[in-house]
């Protein structure tokens, strides 16, 4: 282990204590605040004080499913930028979530007894999305550019059928419209068991993933030498990123730039090799949530602000300057 | 039968996109020959040396690896058979050599822990056989072409093949590094009974180097046998519509003078 993995330890360790402290902020700190220790106190010995309460139904299962949010779309991030070989890929960029978010939003709007179905139809959208740029993409193999442009194309598409859903049923679109800005707000164990079992798959495939995605990097002449089949393996991350994409979306909605921006500050931080990607991406995912979360949630209090505008204010920037860097 | 057939292909045709590349290709490469491939562009050297390791299926004809199919081995199988050097690569800024390298590994990692030391010992033989050993902590990025070419073999023998395929491996080398990748790769093919297959853009060294040769052209093989036997003006003339002259050296080389 040279000084590389070092300080990519050190590296993921910074990133574990910053998705802690989001977490313990998020559940400490908000209208009505308490410290840490008798945030403790609540937890471990829940009485019926209303404290008790807020923190046990209302800012732990927030707090939890915000951490879990952003450790998918982050996961989800980091495996479509190797897989489509694009810094720019992320579940949004690609389409992916715009899939989920359509089929998210008719069942929101035109079913809604069958609000309980959201993860499953929202991951259905999302697969649907991502095969589909996959094969408009792919011609004698993947080429970074195509991707990107047909991810475009079939984000506008999808665009352009949730803005029809949204004007022919407008009546019933406010629970929509605040689902698509992405937030955090009203979150209850219920959201966090819907996505407990998809987000434990995700991120254990993800790191099972690792070196499939190393090699996918390389381009796919050597990654065939080197004995990967990629159409398989492309295929199954692609799923996985889907996968993780849509439990994400399901619970906080069209939740811009953690899929992005994520992957790439911890790139630019310890380099690219996908054994670290993943784990880091996971973890400062987690803390890029929470800690935005919280943020919107104080920063203008009692009034809450949806965790996708602070992280879309925070995410644009960045966007740009990684633009400007190196791409 | 004491020279077993490693490679070969039996009637092969391709079609990449609506333009046939290859036409009735057949083609058998002995077990621990070396042998260089050449012509001019556009000839389909490249796409025949694509088909040898599956990386293009044939629209007809088959190729067969030790006496099986092709396509009855997994990506995996054939990874650790064969080798194949590209002529162009995409890797990461921030790879070291010794990652490079240790990706040759890759087709024999298993779900179960690898016992290390033994990986680690490959790694460093492949390293040292392709003398890139001395660089093994550096960037890939920062060495120079000779040693970046000499990196990625050492990544391909760590494959522990039986066949190394080459495209172009001396191109953007000065004639220095040019000898130094084809002595070295002369030296795999004796010590380690390494069967080589290379394309080749330089004549005089396709006759120095290889021990059988193959020439190309639009997507034909019209020529193919001992490099000096083969690599006559005449050939030259057909083949590449140039005019040379073969000259002996004063040691007694055959040489071709453009």
């Amino acid at each position: 282990m040279g000084r590389r993995w070092l300080k990519r330890l050190i590296l993921l360790m910074l990133f574990a204590l910053l998705a802690i402290t989001g977490i313990v902020l998020s559940v400490t700190q908000g209208a009505a605040s308490l410290t840490a220790s008798a945030a403790l106190q609540f937890l471990l010995v829940p009485d019926s004080s209303t404290m008790s309460q807020i923190i046990w139904n209302i800012r732990l299962p927030r707090a939890v499913t915000g951490a879990m949010v952003g450790m998918n779309l982050a996961l989800s991030g980091a495996i479509l930028q190797a897989v489509m070989r694009n810094p720019l890929a992320d579940p949004h960029i690609i389409g992916i979530s715009s899939g989920a978010g359509l089929t998210g939003i008719a069942i929101l709007i035109l079913f809604p007894a069958y609000t309980y179905l959201m993860p499953a139809a929202a991951f259905t959208g999302a697969m649907v999305a991502a095969v589909m740029i996959y094969i408009l993409a792919w011609k004698n193999g993947i080429k970074p550019v195509r991707v990107i442009l047909a991810g475009v194309a079939v984000s506008a598409f999808l665009g352009a059928a949730i803005s029809s859903l949204l004007i022919f049923y407008s009546d019933r679109v406010h629970g929509a419209l605040l689902w698509m800005v992405g937030g955090l707000a009203a979150r209850s164990w219920n959201d966090v068991t819907l996505i407990v079992p998809y987000t434990l798959t995700g991120l254990a495939l993800s790191l099972f993933g690792a070196s499939y995605l190393n090699l996918l990097q390389l381009g796919d002449d050597m990654a065939r030498g080197l004995g990967l089949s990629v159409e398989r393996a492309r295929l199954g991350l692609t799923a996985i990123a889907a996968l993780l994409a849509a439990s994400a979306v399901s619970v906080a909605g069209l939740l811009g730039f953690v899929g992005l921006i994520v992957p790439h500050m911890v790139r630019l931080l310890g380099g690219t090799d996908y054994r670290y990607i993943i784990p880091g991406s996971a973890l400062l995912g987690m803390a890029v949530v929470t800690w935005c979360d919280t943020v919107a949630r104080i920063i203008l209090a009692p009034v809450e602000l949806p965790v996708g505008i602070i992280m879309a204010l925070l995410g644009a920037p960045f966007f740009l300057y990684l633009l400007r860097r190196d791409v | 039968m004491d020279t077993p057939q490693a490679l070969s292909l039996d009637h092969i045709s391709v079609t990449l996109g609506h333009v046939p590349v290859l036409h009735d290709i057949s083609l058998s490469v002995v077990s621990g020959e070396f042998l260089s491939i050449i012509g001019p562009n556009g000839c389909g050297k490249s796409t025949l040396l694509k088909v040898l390791c599956h990386m293009i299926r044939p629209q007809s004809g088959q190729a067969f690896l030790e006496g099986r199919p092709l396509s009855s081995y997994s990506r995996r199988q054939l990874a650790r058979r064969m080798a194949i050097l590209t002529q162009k690569h995409d890797i990461p800024e921030d790879m070291t050599v010794y990652e490079l390298v240790s990706l040759g590994r890759f087709p024999y990692r298993t779900f179960y822990r690898r016992p290390s030391m033994q990986e680690r010992d490959i790694i460093e033989k492949a390293m040292a056989d392709a003398g890139i050993r001395s660089c093994r902590d550096r960037l890939v990025h920062t060495l120079s072409g000779g040693e970046q070419q000499r990196a990625f073999l050492a990544m391909t023998l760590a494959q522990e093949p039986q066949i190394l395929l080459l495209d172009e491996p001396t191109t953007y080398l000065d004639i220095r590094h040019q000898l130094d990748i084809l002595e070295l790769l002369q030296q795999l093919n004796e010590t380690l009974h390494l069967t080589i297959v290379l394309v080749l853009h330089d004549m005089n060294q396709a006759l120095r180097y290889s021990r059988r040769t193959l020439v190309m052209k639009e997507g034909r093989i019209v020529a193919q046998g001992r490099p000096q036997d083969v690599i006559t003006p005449e050939m030259i003339h057909d083949v590449f519509s140039v005019s040379g002259e073969a000259a002996v050296t004063a040691s007694g080389r055959r040489v071709l003078v453009f």
